[in-house]
């Protein structure tokens, strides 16, 4: 026990802040840390591994130092390790339809929405005029779906079947959803609209497809749905980046 | 080694007071008092400390639970969220910690005090606006005013620049307007509120805490143990040093203020991730035709989800049709003061009871503003 006290008193902090370093540098080059932050914070993830570096140096610099080494140390020790042994569980997953039934607050179509110009988009005015399917992501659906109305629209993302669905618009209705992600994936929110028509009822949960057909704003008990008829859908690989942002 | 035989003990007071240990002190006890012929009784029984006991194996359980259940859902959701929050927070908190170094290292005491407002209100008021000029979020701030404390700053001010350093900024201000698209209302009122709430407990808690101590000793105590390399005083520091040599204690004071606030943003992380994981948000729409229940419900949110606040506005946001702007209001303003990391973080700088009367005198505050906008306001969406 001495010897375990004398190891964590003089390595300790090394082994876990080198522990730290291991992980952030292997989330850094392949954009690993996608799957949890916004491309944005790539860079600021970077400057923290700088800090942690100069952390590193410093207690290698002081490795002879004895320091006290108690049981609050050794508690503090092991919390800060925690995280690392989930982040293997976490790697490569995304938030699904568990996390959606949890985070959705209901489909209606934001009575803020007015005028295009109000919000933040890429979209190009006059390319709504034509006929032709026009490809478009969830998140652009719900900011402003009246820009949307009645155009011919393809749309990715995952299904979610839940019974109120199915009890309030039949059975051939089902959630099309995606998540927008502001900073992290814990205050990712979902973009959904609604799907009616032909979506295979053999495709499970959080099944990535790719959606196209008729967009249409239901009337719901006085409120605007987001809706698309579909006339076609077919499965889709999940897209490399499965966060919209 | 001190000359009674007692090694120094750097960390144990950087992160707590460390009680001394029981054995040892009765044995430096005796040794002393045999001189007027008093030999202290030995405890016949030391209890166990359960308490610390059943953490350590809480977190040898969390360190092992990954490995078990892997293939599970709600774990992998769990694992995710966890993950994210830490990930978002840990760059703020380095970054944090390394500024509270340099201000350690760099900013002597006897110039920082000569250089704040003489009026302790002048203080408090420009120290609430801090973060228009210093914008952090509350994760970079406690370690930095865990420094500025120790350097002369007033209980008031550093409570008001805690409280409103995160809400009254120019970024937490765009993302608000970002959120709400582009009206000017929302984030004015947020950061006006912000501002009103940061001045008001701050003073509150200086007049509070006038005779009893709301800071927590370490601070003091810090400045004998620290392991940085060399001893520190009240005045300046030494200055002269070489830069080289500054620096890297800089990185060691840094280094020691990360070790003692980040193990507390990891076990908020870990309850907040499992309230992601567990509580659905639509229960929260249930009682939105009540007066003030869903502005108290929010701020139970905004405690529970550990959002940082350039990102939370958004998530009030989403309550837009569905609860009162009061409600989404009380969510805006709880989470960047109050929430279970803050909470606690705050450990590491103040007493028990001053937090006590801090979480009180903020959610009571936020309570009454949200109170006020509902009646100036009403319930609308």
């Amino acid at each position: 026990m001495k010897y375990i006290t004398h190891l964590l008193s003089r390595y300790g902090r090394t082994l876990l802040f080198g522990a730290w370093f291991y992980a952030l540098i292997g989330l850094l080059p392949g954009q690993g840390y996608q799957t949890f932050l916004r491309p944005e914070f790539g860079g600021l993830l970077a400057v923290g591994l700088l800090v942690l570096i100069g952390f590193l140096f410093a207690e290698m610099g002081q490795l002879d130092r004895e320091l006290h080494f108690g049981l609050n140390e050794t508690i503090h020790l092991l919390i800060l390790m925690i995280p690392l042994a989930y982040l293997p569980i976490a790697r490569g997953t995304s938030l699904g339809s568990n996390a959606f039934q949890r985070r959705w607050t209901g489909l209606s179509a934001d009575p803020g929405e007015k005028t295009l110009m109000s919000t933040n988009t890429s979209l190009d005015i006059s390319m709504l005029n034509t006929e032709r399917v026009r490809e478009v992501t969830l998140a652009d659906l719900c900011r402003m779906p009246r820009a949307y109305k009645d155009r011919r629209l393809a749309v990715v993302g995952m299904i979610h079947r839940a019974p109120d669905i199915k009890k309030r618009f039949g059975d051939n209705a089902c959630v099309l959803f995606r998540f927008v992600i502001t900073c992290c994936a814990a205050d990712a929110m979902p973009a959904a609209i609604l799907l009616i028509g032909e979506v295979p009822a053999d495709w499970p949960n959080d099944t990535w497809i790719r959606a196209e057909g008729q967009f249409a704003l239901r009337d719901d008990q006085g409120k605007p749905m987001p809706t698309l008829e579909v006339s076609k859908a077919t499965r889709t690989a999940k897209p490399r980046r499965p966060y919209l942002y | 080694m001190n000359p009674f035989g007692i090694t120094n003990a750097p960390h144990a007071s950087e992160t707590e007071p460390e009680k001394p240990q029981g054995t040892l002190d009765w044995a430096k006890d005796v040794r002393f008092s045999s001189w007027n012929d008093r030999i202290p009784e030995e405890p016949a029984f030391r209890p166990l400390p359960w308490g610390k006991i059943s953490i350590l194996l809480l977190a040898l359980a969390a360190l092992i639970l990954p490995f078990l259940i892997r293939d599970d859902a709600g774990m992998r959701m769990f694992a995710l969220v966890f993950v994210s929050i830490i990930l978002e927070a840990l760059p703020f908190m380095l970054i944090g910690s390394l500024v509270g170094g340099l201000i350690e290292e760099f900013v002597s005491r006897e110039k920082f005090t000569a250089r704040l407002p003489r009026r302790p209100w002048a203080i408090v008021c420009t120290a609430a606006a801090l973060g228009l000029v210093f914008p952090v979020c509350e994760c970079a701030i406690v370690p930095v005013v865990r420094r500025l404390v120790r350097k002369g700053l007033p209980l008031s001010a550093a409570v008001a620049y805690l409280l409103g350093g995160s809400i009254v900024n120019p970024i937490v201000g765009a993302s608000t307007l970002l959120a709400y698209k582009f009206n000017w209302v929302v984030p004015g009122i947020r950061l006006a509120a912000g501002y009103a709430i940061a001045t008001v407990v701050g003073l509150i808690m200086g007049r509070l805490f006038t005779s009893r101590p709301a800071f927590l000793e370490a601070h003091d105590h810090h400045a004998h143990s620290c392991a940085c390399g060399h001893a520190h005083g009240q005045g300046a520091h030494e200055a002269h040093k070489k830069l080289p040599r500054r620096i890297f204690a800089a990185i060691r004071h840094a280094s020691n203020d990360f070790s003692a606030v980040a193990h507390y943003l990891v076990v908020g992380a870990a309850i907040a991730a499992l309230a992601q994981t567990v509580v659905d948000r639509r229960l929260f729409l249930n009682c939105a035709s009540l007066p003030l229940l869903p502005s108290f419900l929010m701020m139970l949110l905004a405690i529970l989800l550990n959002l940082c606040s350039e990102a939370d506005a958004f998530i009030a946001a989403s309550f837009r049709g569905l609860l009162s702007l009061p409600a989404q209001m009380a969510f805006m303003l709880t989470g960047p003061m109050f929430d279970l990391k803050l909470l606690l973080m705050y450990r590491t700088l103040f007493h028990r009871r001053a937090i006590i009367v801090l979480a009180g005198l903020i959610l009571f505050s936020v309570f009454m503003v949200t109170a006020i906008l509902e009646m100036i306001w009403g319930r609308g969406t």
